[in-house]
């Protein structure tokens, strides 16, 4: 999986795949990707509304102002690189804003390469990492 | 709003009372149903929702990190551009 630098504003973005409850429901979306959101997914309230996401829990979260508030938090399914997995996604409340923010935990599984110079973000599984510097370790035939 | 989480902080510091489960669980997550007071622990917020979902599947859990708290960098709640028109997809 790739993310790119947005050029309008500079900042990481990612893109994924969510759906809620009826699978049809699978629609492409454009995250930030955000370091300091501990959190899996933030999603729009229209984004919610859309894939039909149910309500499973709540809790308090911290801003970068200080500000302490209530996220409510609703199951959505993420595809990743054709993978699907269930996660708690938070409730942007805002319906004025449109963008998602991807966490650190959505990526738990994943390495990740920020290429500054070339404004690419590469994820990569431990696994798949291995097996590409095993294939380099391996000496050339004479 | 404050009133709710004002509640289930307190039935998160009941359970940590009586049960102390910030001891060795810190960073972990624990789902906490409000009026039962029965909690579910896992390592990620995810986890301990499932835990909670399958055991009370009708419930809306409060859900904390043991011994912190959970932090979004940006203040979302705030309009601010998103214009993807001249994005570079690679």
């Amino acid at each position: 999986m790739r993310g790119f630098f947005d050029p309008t504003d500079g900042s990481a973005k990612v893109e994924l795949e969510i759906s809620g409850i009826n699978p049809s429901s699978k629609r492409k979306i454009t995250a930030l990707f955000d370091t300091g959101h501990t959190g899996t997914l933030s999603l729009p309230v229209l984004d919610l509304i859309q894939i039909g996401a149910p309500l499973q829990s709540y809790g308090a979260v911290k801003f970068a102002n200080g500000r302490r508030g209530v996220v409510y938090y609703f199951s959505v399914d993420v595809t990743i690189d054709g993978k699907t997995k269930t996660v708690q996604a938070g409730m942007i409340d805002n319906p004025a804003e449109k963008e998602a923010i991807a966490g650190l935990a959505l990526f738990s599984e994943y390495i990740s390469f920020i290429d500054f110079k070339n404004k690419t973000i590469t994820f990569i599984l431990e696994a798949q990492l291995k097996k590409m510097l095993a294939q380099n370790a391996k000496p050339s035939a004479p | 709003m404050d009133e709710m989480l004002e509640r289930a902080n307190k039935v998160y510091d009941e359970i940590q009372q009586t049960e102390n489960i910030e001891k060795g669980n810190v960073g972990r997550y624990v789902a906490i149903d409000v009026d039962s007071k029965r909690y579910f622990i896992g390592e990620t917020r995810d986890e301990a929702v499932q835990r909670g979902k399958e055991a009370l599947p009708e419930v809306v859990f409060f859900v904390k990190r043991i011994g912190g708290e959970d932090t979004v960098s940006r203040n979302y709640p705030l309009p601010h551009p998103s214009n993807f028109a001249h994005a570079r997809f690679l």
